[in-house]
C-alpha cells in the first residue's frame, strides 16, 4: 500500500502530466511524488509524450473523419468508372466514324464531337418520364466541396409556362434550385427539338437527396427524378 | 488526334471487375487503402488548418482522397512519399475553397495561406501526421481517455462520468495509454 491508501497510485503520473487532475488529486500526487521514486522515474520517461500531444491540439481533438466519408468516396470511384467506360464507349464510336468514312468525315467528326459538358460529364445520372404529363427529365448530379452541382436536360416540354426545379431532400427539406421559362414551342419538341439544359446547386450532399421535382409555376408537378 | 486514355492499366482491368463484383474492385479497393492509412492523419493535419471547422476538414480530406485515387498511376502508394503529395494537395483544396467563400462577410480563414507548404511547414504537417499515426496505435479506449482528458480538456472525473467509468479506471488507462503512446511514438522514430 501506498501513502495514499492504493496500490496503483503510481499511475496517476499519467493523469498529472495531462494536467486533468483536480486540485484536491494534484496536491495529494505531489505528496505522494516527493517520497516516490518510482513515480519521479515514470515522470521523466512519460514527459515527451505530452509535447507530441500538444502538436496535434490547437484544433479540438483529432477526431477520426466520418465513416460516410468512405461511402461518399467508393460513390465517386464507382461515378468516375461509369464516366470512363461511357468515354471510351464514345471514342470507339468516333474512331469507327473515322475509319469507315475516311479523312473528310474525320474532320466533322472531331468538330462536330459535342464537349461533354452538362449533363453529360455529372458524376451520376437519373432519368425519368413522367408518363401523365409525357414530360421527360434527365438529372446529372455531381458531388462538390460545397455540396452538389445539379444538371437537368428536359425534353417534351411545352408552354407557354414558368417551371421550377426542386430538390427534396431526405430529410423532407425542399429547395428551388433553379428557375425558367418554356416558350410556346416548348422544348425537346417536334416543332423545337432542342431539349433544355439548365444547371442548378444546392449545398446538399448527393447522399441526402431524394428526389427532383420539375414543377410549373401553377403547382402541376411535370415530371419526378428519384436521385 | 482523338484522345485515348493511357496509363491506367489498373482502370482498365478493374472496369470489368468492378463491375460484376460492385464495390469490390481494385479500385475501391485502392480508394479504402488511402481511407484507411490516411483520411484520419490528413483530418489531423486539416482541422489545424481551418481552425478546427469539421465540416470543412471533412470536405478537404474527401476531395483530397479523390485527386489521389484519380491520380494513382502516377504516384507512389507507399506512405511515406504519398504524404508530401497529400499535403500539398489539402492546401491547395483549403485555398481554393476559402476563396470561393470570401463573398461571404466575417468568413474566417487561412487568408494568408501560402500556395505551396514552406519546408519547415511540410515538415510540421508531415510529424503531426505521424503522431496521429501513432495516437491510432492505441486501443479504442486508450485513444478515447486522451481525448476527452487532454483534448476535450475534461479532468478525471468528468472522463469518469462521461465514460461511465470509475474514475480510477480512468486514471489508470491515461497511464497506460501514455505508455502505449511513448512506445508507438519512439517505433516511428518521432523523438521530443
Amino acid at each position: 500500500m501506498t501513502e495514499y491508501g492504493r496500490p496503483d497510485a503510481h499511475v496517476d503520473v499519467g493523469a498529472y502530466l495531462l494536467g486533468v487532475l483536480n486540485d484536491a488529486e494534484m496536491d495529494r500526487f505531489e505528496q505522494h511524488l516527493a517520497g516516490c521514486d518510482t513515480c519521479a522515474k515514470l515522470l521523466d520517461e512519460l514527459s515527451g509524450v505530452v509535447p507530441a500531444l500538444a502538436e496535434l491540439g490547437g484544433a479540438g481533438a483529432p477526431e477520426p473523419p466520418s465513416e460516410e466519408m468512405l461511402d461518399r468516396l467508393l460513390d465517386e470511384v464507382a461515378a468516375q468508372r461509369r464516366t470512363r467506360v461511357r468515354r471510351r464507349w464514345l471514342t470507339a464510336v468516333a474512331a469507327a466514324v473515322l475509319i469507315v468514312a475516311g479523312p473528310t468525315a474525320a474532320v466533322l467528326a472531331i468538330q462536330e464531337r459535342p464537349a461533354v459538358t452538362g449533363v453529360q460529364a455529372a458524376a451520376f445520372q437519373r432519368t425519368a418520364t413522367d408518363p401523365a404529363t409525357g414530360a421527360s427529365a434527365v438529372v446529372g448530379l455531381t458531388g462538390r466541396p460545397w455540396g452538389t452541382q445539379i444538371d437537368l436536360r428536359l425534353s417534351y416540354v411545352y408552354g407557354p409556362r414558368t417551371c421550377h426545379l426542386v430538390v427534396v431532400g431526405k430529410d423532407g427539406r425542399q429547395e428551388t434550385v433553379a428557375n425558367w421559362t418554356v416558350s410556346g414551342s416548348g422544348y425537346g419538341t417536334d416543332e423545337h427539338p432542342q431539349p433544355l439544359d439548365i444547371r442548378g446547386a444546392t449545398a446538399m450532399r448527393p447522399s441526402d437527396i431524394s428526389h427532383f421535382d420539375v414543377i410549373t409555376s401553377q403547382g402541376q408537378r411535370l415530371v419526378s427524378v428519384q436521385a | 488526334m482523338l484522345q485515348v486514355d493511357q496509363g491506367h492499366s489498373l482502370r482498365e482491368d478493374s472496369t470489368v471487375e468492378g463491375r460484376r463484383f460492385p464495390g469490390r474492385g481494385p479500385e475501391e479497393e485502392l480508394m479504402r487503402a488511402l481511407y484507411r492509412d490516411h483520411a484520419g492523419p490528413l483530418m489531423t493535419y486539416v482541422l489545424r488548418l481551418v481552425a478546427g471547422d469539421r465540416y470543412l476538414a471533412e470536405d478537404v480530406v474527401q476531395e483530397t482522397l479523390l485527386r489521389a485515387w484519380r491520380n494513382a498511376s502516377q504516384l507512389d502508394p507507399s506512405a511515406r512519399s504519398l504524404r508530401p503529395w497529400l499535403v500539398t494537395v489539402a492546401r491547395r483544396v483549403v485555398i481554393d475553397a476559402h476563396r470561393g467563400r470570401q463573398a461571404r462577410p466575417a468568413e474566417s480563414g487561412p487568408a494568408d495561406l501560402e500556395q505551396v507548404p514552406a519546408a519547415d511547414e511540410l515538415d510540421r504537417a508531415l510529424r503531426m501526421m505521424t503522431i496521429s499515426d501513432a495516437l491510432d496505435d492505441l486501443t479504442p479506449a486508450h485513444r478515447q481517455v486522451l481525448v476527452e482528458t487532454y483534448f476535450k480538456g475534461r479532468d478525471t472525473n468528468e472522463t469518469a462520468r462521461v465514460l461511465g467509468v470509475p474514475p480510477g479506471t480512468v486514471r489508470s488507462r491515461i497511464f497506460y495509454a501514455l505508455r502505449s503512446l511513448r512506445i508507438a511514438l519512439e517505433e516511428r522514430g518521432v523523438t521530443s
